[in-house]
C-alpha cells in the first residue's frame, strides 16, 4: 500500500487553498510552519522584487493592494472582454491587462503575469507545506475546480499545476469532492446535494452516492456569484456611509477601498458569531484641508441581512435548476451538505433550510471538506484497485460535464455534440466534408455554454483540419470524435473515412497562450 | 465419465469459450499423445526444426504449449527463451515432454533454466499429465488481452467486450428488457467498477494499447446508460431495435416512413407519443397505437400532417376492431 505513489489533494480557492493527503489511510489536512491548514490565495509582489504567498501575503493586500494579487481564481481561463473579468477588473485594485488572444494578464511593477502563473505560485506554496509535512517531494495532484469551470479554465489551472511541479493527475468538482469526504467510508445509500457557496462562485450539485460509487446526477453553477458579493456589497455601504458622515467621496481611492474590504470581509466574518458588529476605521481618508477622517458604523445580523438577502437569493435560481435537471424535487433530497465560506453565514443558512424544507449538514468544515475530499480521490487513483482489499473498495467518482459542448454550423446556428450534465468520459463523433471542391481544409469553431446563439457561448477554440485530399467537394469525409475526459477537459480527434488514418489537426484556443509566451512563463517560473 | 483428453482441451481453452486457438502441440510424438486434443489447435508442427513457425503460431488468444523434444534440448531451449520475448507470455504455459525427464532432479533444474512450467517424461499417465496440466494452467491467465487482471476481472471485460460488439444494450448491460431504472442503474454502476478508466490507471503502463480499448467501452456503456435512463430515448431506442434498424440509438437511421412520422412532430410530448404509437403498431397493438396518437394530436392540435397520420391510425385499428367483433379473434 506504502508502494503506492503519493497523490495530495489541493483545494485552490478564490479566497484560500488548503492541501491534504492520504497516508495509511487516514486523511491529514496539511498545516504549514504556524499550524494554520488555509493558505490565502494571495501573491504579493514586494517593492524587493521578491514574492510572498499564503497567509504572509495577507496583510499585503491592504497595505499595498496594486501590487498584492488575489482573487486570481475569478480570472483564470476567461477572456479578456467577458462580463466576469470586466466585472472583476471594477472590484480588484491591481492592473489587468489584456492580451493579444484577449487572455487576461495582470501587470504588477513593470511585468506581466499570466494567470496561471499566479495560481502556479500558489500551488507551489501548498507544494511546499506538503513537503515539509510529508518529508519528500511531491510530484502529483488532484486540485479542485468548481464545476461549472470550462475547458479552459481547467486546462489552465492544470497549467498552474505543471508550472509548479505538479503534475495535475486528475481536476475534479469541489462539490463532488466534498461529497466523496462526506460519505466516502461510511456506507452511505443517499441523494444529496453539496450547497457550494464559496469567494467567487456558487454552484450546486445533486449526487446519487450508492456506497464506494458517487454518481453526480447534475450540477449548476453561477461563476459571478460568491461571497465578495457580500464585501462588495458591504463595502458600498461602508463608503456611502464615511460620505454621509464626512461628505467626502472616496471614489477612486484605492487603498480606502482595499482597507475597507477587509473592514467588510471581517465584518462579515463577525456578524456569523455575534448578533452586533462595530466598524472603527481610523483615518480612512482625509478631508479637504487633510485631516484624517475615521469611519464610524454600526451593523447588525437583521441589518446584514437586508444588505444581502438578494444575493443569497440568487442561488436558489440555481438549486432549481439542477433540481429540474436532476428531474427531482427538493424533498427528494435526503441530505444538503453544506462546504464553502459563505455558508458560515447564518443567514444563507436560514434560507437553506427554508428551501430544502431541512436542515442542512453543517459539522464537517467547509474549509477543509474539498480538500479532503481531493485527498481520498487521489489516494483511489493511486492504488491499485483489483487488488486492493475487497471490504473498503476505492470510491468511483462517475461525474458530468459541467456545459454543453458545441460547434457552430454553417448558418451560426449552435450544434450541441454533448448535453450539459453528460456522464464524462464520453464522446461523440461527428461527420465533416468539404463544401468547396479542391478545399483542403476545415475549420469547426468549438463553444461551450448553453444558449442558443453561437456568439453567446465561451469559445473554446477552433480546430482545423488540415492537409486534406484535394477533391470534388463533399467527397472528403472526415469523422471528428470530440470528447470530454474525466477531467472535464475536451479532447478532439479527427479520422479520415475513407483511408481510416488520424487526420491532421491544430487546436487553437481562445485565451489560451501561445507556445512562446508558454516558454517564457516556464522560463520566468524556473529562472 | 467425460474422456481426459476433452477435459484437457476444456481446461486448456476456458469452459465458456469457443475458442478454436487454444492450443499449440510440437513434436509429432507429442501429437499423438494429445492426438484426440489435436483439433483444438491451430497448429501441430511435426518437427521443432521450424522454430518461426512455431513461436508465429502462438497468439494471443494461446493458453498451453506442448513441446516435445526429439532430437536435441538446446532448440527447445530457443524456443522458450522466443516465446517468453512475447507481449502476452504472461499468459502462456509451456509444457515440455521428454523421455530425459524421467530423472526428476534434471526435470526440476530443466524447468528452472528454462522458465517453464512443467518438464515431465513422455510415460507419465494421462490422468497424472491431465492434472498437472490443469494446475499449471491455473498459475496462468485466462485467454485475456487483459492479462496483466486477476482472472475474474480479465473474464468480465473479455465478456463485456464481446457482448459490446454483438449484443443489444439491454444485453450489454445483461438486463432483460423489462428492467426498471433502479435495476439499469445498478447493472451499470457493476459495469463501471471495472471499466471506468479510473480503475486501471494504477497499472496503465501494464497493458499498452489495451487500456484504449477499455476506456472505449466505458464510453459505450455510459452512453447506453444515458440512453435507457432517459425515457424519451429509451422508447427511441426499443423502436431502433423492434425495427431492426440498429443496435445502437440511432432514431435518424429508422426506415424512412417512421422516421418522416417522426419529423412530423414539433414538440417533445408529441414525439414521444409517435414513438410509442409506432411501437404498438409494429407489435399489433392498434389500440394503443390509435391511443398515442390521440395524444400526440393533442400537443399539436394544429399540426394537420400529424392529424391526417392518426387518422389513418384510427382507420385501422376500427377496421381490426371491427373484424375482432365479426370473427369473435383474439385481438388485443
Amino acid at each position: 500500500m506504502s508502494a503506492n505513489e503519493l497523490i495530495v489533494g489541493i483545494d485552490l480557492g478564490t479566497t484560500n487553498s488548503c492541501i491534504a493527503c492520504v497516508l495509511d489511510g487516514d486523511v491529514h489536512v496539511i498545516p504549514d510552519e504556524s499550524n494554520s491548514t488555509l493558505q490565502a490565495s494571495v501573491v504579493a509582489f514586494l517593492e524587493d522584487g521578491s514574492v510572498i504567498v499564503g497567509n504572509e501575503a495577507q496583510n499585503e493586500v491592504v497595505v499595498d493592494p496594486v501590487n498584492t494579487v488575489m482573487s486570481a481564481k475569478r480570472l483564470i481561463g476567461r477572456s479578456f472582454t467577458s462580463a466576469a473579468v470586466q466585472r472583476a477588473i471594477q472590484d480588484l485594485p491591481y492592473r489587468v491587462i489584456k492580451g493579444d488572444a484577449l487572455q487576461p494578464f495582470i501587470g504588477i511593477r513593470g511585468q506581466r503575469y499570466a494567470l496561471p502563473e499566479i495560481s502556479g505560485m500558489v500551488l507551489r506554496r501548498m507544494k511546499d507545506i506538503g513537503n515539509r509535512y510529508v518529508g519528500r517531494d511531491i510530484t502529483s495532484a488532484v486540485v479542485t475546480v468548481p464545476a461549472n469551470f470550462n475547458d479552459t479554465q481547467r486546462q489552465m489551472t492544470k497549467l498552474a499545476g505543471e508550472l509548479a511541479g505538479l503534475n495535475v493527475v486528475r481536476v475534479i468538482n469541489e462539490p463532488t469532492a466534498a461529497a466523496l469526504a462526506y460519505g466516502y467510508g461510511h456506507n452511505v445509500n443517499a441523494r444529496v446535494a453539496i450547497y457550494d457557496f464559496g469567494g467567487g462562485t456558487f454552484d450546486l450539485t445533486i449526487l446519487d452516492i450508492r456506497g464506494n460509487i458517487f454518481e453526480v446526477l447534475a450540477t449548476a453553477g453561477d461563476g459571478h456569484l460568491g461571497g465578495d458579493d457580500f464585501d462588495t456589497r458591504l463595502v458600498k455601504s461602508l463608503a456611502h456611509a464615511f460620505e454621509e458622515q464626512h461628505g467626502v467621496s472616496l471614489e477612486g481611492n484605492k487603498i480606502a477601498y482595499a482597507r475597507l474590504n477587509h473592514v467588510a470581509e471581517k465584518t462579515k466574518f463577525e456578524l456569523t458569531e455575534t448578533d452586533q458588529a462595530v466598524v472603527n476605521v481610523k483615518a480612512l481618508s482625509n478631508s479637504p484641508s487633510g485631516e484624517p477622517l475615521d469611519l464610524k458604523f454600526r451593523l447588525d445580523r437583521a441589518g446584514f441581512t437586508t444588505h444581502c438577502q438578494d444575493i443569497a437569493q440568487r442561488t436558489f435560481l440555481v438549486c432549481d435548476e439542477a433540481l429540474r435537471a436532476a428531474g427531482l424535487k427538493a424533498a427528494d433530497l435526503d441530505q444538503i451538505i453544506l462546504v464553502g465560506g459563505s455558508t458560515r453565514v447564518p443567514m444563507v443558512r436560514d434560507m437553506v433550510s427554508k428551501y430544502f424544507g431541512k436542515t442542512p449538514l453543517t459539522d464537517i468544515n467547509p474549509d477543509e471538506v474539498v480538500a479532503v475530499g481531493a485527498a481520498i480521490q487521489g489516494a483511489a487513483l493511486a492504488e491499485d484497485h483489483f487488488t486492493s482489499s475487497p471490504d473498503q473498495p476505492q470510491p468511483l467518482l462517475l461525474d458530468v460535464a459541467p456545459q454543453s459542448l458545441g460547434l457552430a454550423s454553417v448558418d451560426d446556428y449552435y450544434e450541441v455534440l454533448i448535453e450539459k450534465n453528460a456522464q464524462i468520459p464520453c464522446e461523440r463523433t461527428q461527420v465533416f466534408t468539404t463544401s468547396k471542391d479542391g478545399q483542403t481544409s476545415v475549420k469547426i469553431r468549438i463553444f461551450q455554454g448553453e444558449q442558443d446563439t453561437v456568439s453567446l457561448n465561451t469559445a473554446l477554440g477552433e480546430i482545423e483540419l488540415y492537409g486534406l485530399k484535394a477533391a470534388p467537394r463533399g467527397e472528403v469525409q472526415i469523422e471528428v470524435a470530440f470528447e470530454i475526459d474525466a477531467n472535464g477537459i475536451v479532447v478532439v480527434k479527427a479520422r479520415d473515412l475513407e483511408t481510416g488514418l488520424e487526420q491532421a489537426t491544430r487546436l487553437r484556443v481562445s485565451a489560451g497562450y501561445d507556445d512562446d509566451e508558454l516558454t517564457a512563463m516556464k522560463a520566468r517560473y524556473h529562472g | 465419465m467425460i474422456d481426459s483428453s476433452q477435459k484437457l482441451a476444456q481446461l486448456a481453452l476456458g469452459k465458456s469459450r469457443a475458442q478454436s486457438y487454444g492450443l499449440v502441440c510440437a513434436g509429432s510424438d507429442v501429437g499423438a499423445q494429445f492426438y484426440s486434443v489435436l483439433a483444438a489447435c491451430n497448429l501441430v508442427v511435426e518437427t521443432l526444426d521450424d522454430m518461426s513457425k512455431l513461436v508465429q503460431s502462438v497468439t494471443l488468444k494461446t493458453r498451453l504449449v506442448v513441446l516435445g523434444d526429439q532430437n536435441g534440448q538446446g532448440r527447445i531451449g530457443d524456443i522458450c527463451k522466443r516465446l517468453k520475448r512475447l507481449e502476452y507470455s504472461h499468459q502462456l504455459a509451456i509444457l515440455v515432454l521428454s523421455n530425459a525427464f524421467s530423472d526428476r532432479e534434471f526435470a526440476i533444474r530443466q524447468q528452472q533454466i528454462w522458465g517453464v512450467d512443467l518438464c515431465l517424461p513422455k510415460t507419465t499417465p494421462k490422468d497424472v499429465l491431465i492434472e498437472k496440466v490443469s494446475s499449471a494452467l491455473i498459475d496462468h491467465r485466462p485467454i485475456s488481452e487483459f492479462g496483466c487482471l486477476p482472472i475474474a476481472i480479465a473474464n468480465e471485460i473479455d465478456s463485456v467486450l464481446a457482448r459490446i460488439h454483438t449484443g443489444n444494450y439491454y444485453t450489454i448491460l445483461g438486463v432483460v428488457p423489462k428492467a426498471d431504472e433502479a435495476q439499469i442503474r445498478s447493472a451499470f454502476h457493476q459495469l463501471a467498477q471495472v471499466l471506468h478508466p479510473d480503475r486501471h490507471r494504477a497499472r496503465a503502463a501494464q497493458y499498452g494499447r489495451t487500456l484504449r480499448r477499455i476506456a472505449d467501452a466505458y464510453k459505450r456503456v455510459s452512453e447506453i446508460h444515458s440512453v435507457l435512463t432517459s425515457t424519451t430515448k429509451r422508447r427511441e431506442y426499443d423502436l431502433c431495435l423492434l425495427s431492426a434498424t440498429s443496435l445502437r440509438h440511432e432514431p435518424e437511421k429508422l426506415p424512412q416512413p417512421l422516421r418522416s412520422e417522426l419529423e412530423l412532430c414539433k414538440t417533445r410530448r408529441a414525439r414521444v407519443a409517435v414513438v410509442e404509437s409506432l411501437i404498438a403498431r409494429l407489435t399489433g397493438h392498434w389500440k394503443s397505437a390509435y391511443k398515442s396518437m390521440h395524444t400526440a394530436v393533442s400537443a399539436e392540435p394544429d399540426n394537420f400532417p400529424l392529424r391526417d397520420k392518426a387518422e389513418s391510425v384510427k382507420k385501422v385499428y376500427m377496421l381490426c376492431a371491427a373484424s375482432h367483433s365479426v370473427s369473435n379473434g383474439n385481438w388485443s
